[in-house]
């Protein structure tokens, strides 16, 4: 398992670099500025940009015989999945850390400006970008093995939209619940908790089927 | 001496495409190496594919030192060394990289041995894959297929594309492989002069079916080709002919027993042959079983 999850580390390293040095320029200019669209986009880029960098790694080693090369390593077809289902969770909560130091950072050079609720709209935010950066690995990755690596560019659009779309859908729920009002900070808090235990279930739920794909993919 | 790999009937159907391997059995001897022969299309690669368990056979079976490779034999997979014929390896790796990704893989993986043959093939370690040329990534791939101490190297085409020079240094890495009489190689090639210098048995398939297996030093020092006018090919006995292939003015009949056929047929011109001229006959010509 320590061998594919480098695998997976090094298939994405070339991007992870790009976008940790465009981070950079960006984060430089929003702390310097304070600019609060510089800050929205800092937070979409750093939210979402290491999971989809994350399922990018597996398009690029089908590039090569890479993938049916695996298939004759000392490992289970199933451990070759979960390697990608634990490095996608390692980077969504690399995600979401990173996501935290920019709030935190937000505040620390220019106040609490940008969050009208102040903590509640902190973690609501960060519960958006975590959430949709899960579920893009957990809706990409059978879609990937279901349709080939042909289709990797347009199954990431998808998966985007289907995390935006699953976040969407989870948020309209707890809203029905609450009835649109003001919630106390437990109700909004159980509330988040029901969108990430759904897409932690989903999560898994994709790790199964992916794995059950996996079982049955010939590569020639 | 103790087969390495037996295959017995194995068969594969695609859904979506013609070819189907038929029945194809051959076995592999400790300590030998054998060439799988055959055209672009004939069942190569399927028949690696059935034994490495990327693609799965409908019936047959395959055993590999002795059991039937499944999902969950980790054991058996760290016994197996595996070239395949072009971009094994991504190109944003490096060497380097390879090395640590392996060493988490094969619990045999022997990082001295694999700097050891990434010196005598002069590449360098932390040169990106993708820069390398095809002989590079080529004797890359040889070196990890044998840095984690295999038993069993399977190679698809893995000498294709490559110049004769460099042709010939891998063939002396796996006739150094098999040296020991325990290892053993199975290496699939249309390049039938490579097979000629390293191979000890060959088996030849043609349309998904296996035509002939045979040692190398049969199908060389006894099989033969008859060059026969046609009054001198009618009165051929059919169970000397293996195949047999019309041309302009004779027909060219494979025989497996020189001496014998030479004994029964005084008057017919009789030549040595070669892999290449056995292929080609076996490919293009009739089999007897064909009439």
């Amino acid at each position: 398992m320590a061998g594919l999850i480098k695998n997976n580390f090094y298939s994405i390293l070339g991007n992870l670099k790009l976008f940790l040095g465009f981070f950079f320029i960006m984060a430089v200019g929003f702390f310097i500025t304070g600019n609060a669209i510089l800050f929205i986009c800092l937070y979409v880029i750093v939210g979402l940009g290491m999971a989809l960098i994350s399922v990018s790694g597996l398009g690029k080693e089908a590039a090569s015989k890479w993938s049916m090369y695996k298939l004759s390593f000392p490992v289970k077809r199933k451990e070759i999945v979960k390697s990608f289902y634990v490095s996608h969770g390692v980077w969504t909560l690399l995600d979401v850390f990173l996501t935290m130091i920019v709030f935190a950072l937000a505040v620390l050079f220019h106040g609490n400006q940008y969050f009208d609720l102040g903590l509640r709209d902190a973690i609501v935010l960060l519960t958006a970008s975590g959430v949709v950066a899960l579920m893009v690995g957990a809706i990409y990755c059978p879609l990937f093995h279901f349709w080939g690596a042909d289709k990797a560019e347009i199954l990431m659009v998808l998966s985007l939209a289907g995390a935006v779309g699953f976040m969407a859908l989870t948020s309209w729920i707890v809203n029905s619940v609450n009835g649109y009002e003001n919630v106390s900070d437990f109700r909004l808090y159980m509330g988040l908790l029901f969108v990430w235990v759904t897409a932690i279930i989903m999560f898994l739920f994709s790790y199964l089927l992916t794995s059950t794909l996996f079982q049955k993919l010939q590569m020639e | 001496m103790e087969n390495i790999l037996e295959l017995n009937n194995v068969s594969k159907k695609y859904a979506r495409s013609d070819f189907a391997l038929d029945n194809i059995s051959f076995s592999l001897p400790a300590g030998c190496i054998m060439g799988l022969v055959g055209e672009n299309g004939a069942g190569k690669t399927t028949t690696i594919g059935c034994i490495l368990n990327t693609i799965f056979k409908d019936s047959g079976r395959i055993k590999i030192f002795g059991k039937e490779l499944s999902d969950d034999d980790k054991e058996m997979r760290e016994k197996i060394g595996v070239v395949y014929d072009s971009d094994n390896f991504p190109g944003y790796l490096s060497a380097a990289q390879l090395a640590d990704i392996m060493s988490g893989i094969y619990q045999q993986w022997d990082s001295t041995l694999f700097q050891k043959y990434l010196n005598i093939f002069h590449l360098i370690k932390e040169q990106k894959i993708k820069t390398y040329s095809k002989g590079m990534t080529m004797k890359l791939a040889m070196a990890a297929a044998l840095a984690h101490h295999p038993q069993l190297l399977i190679l698809d085409e893995a000498t294709s594309g490559l110049d004769p020079v460099m042709r010939d240094e891998m063939l002396d890495v796996f006739l150094d492989f098999v040296g020991d009489e325990k290892h053993s190689v199975l290496l699939s090639s249309h390049i039938t002069s490579d097979l000629e210098k390293v191979a000890d048995y060959i088996t030849f398939l043609h349309n998904g079916k296996m035509i002939l297996t045979a040692s190398k030093d049969e199908l060389i020092y006894q099989y033969a080709i008859m060059r026969c006018r046609e009054s001198q090919f009618k009165v051929i006995d059919p169970e000397d002919i293996i195949a047999f292939r019309r041309r302009d003015y004779q027909i060219d009949v494979l025989v497996s027993n020189q001496k014998e056929a030479g004994r029964k047929y005084k008057d017919v011109v009789m030549d040595q042959t070669s892999i290449d001229e056995i292929a080609l006959l076996l490919a293009k010509g009739r089999l007897k079983w064909q009439d």
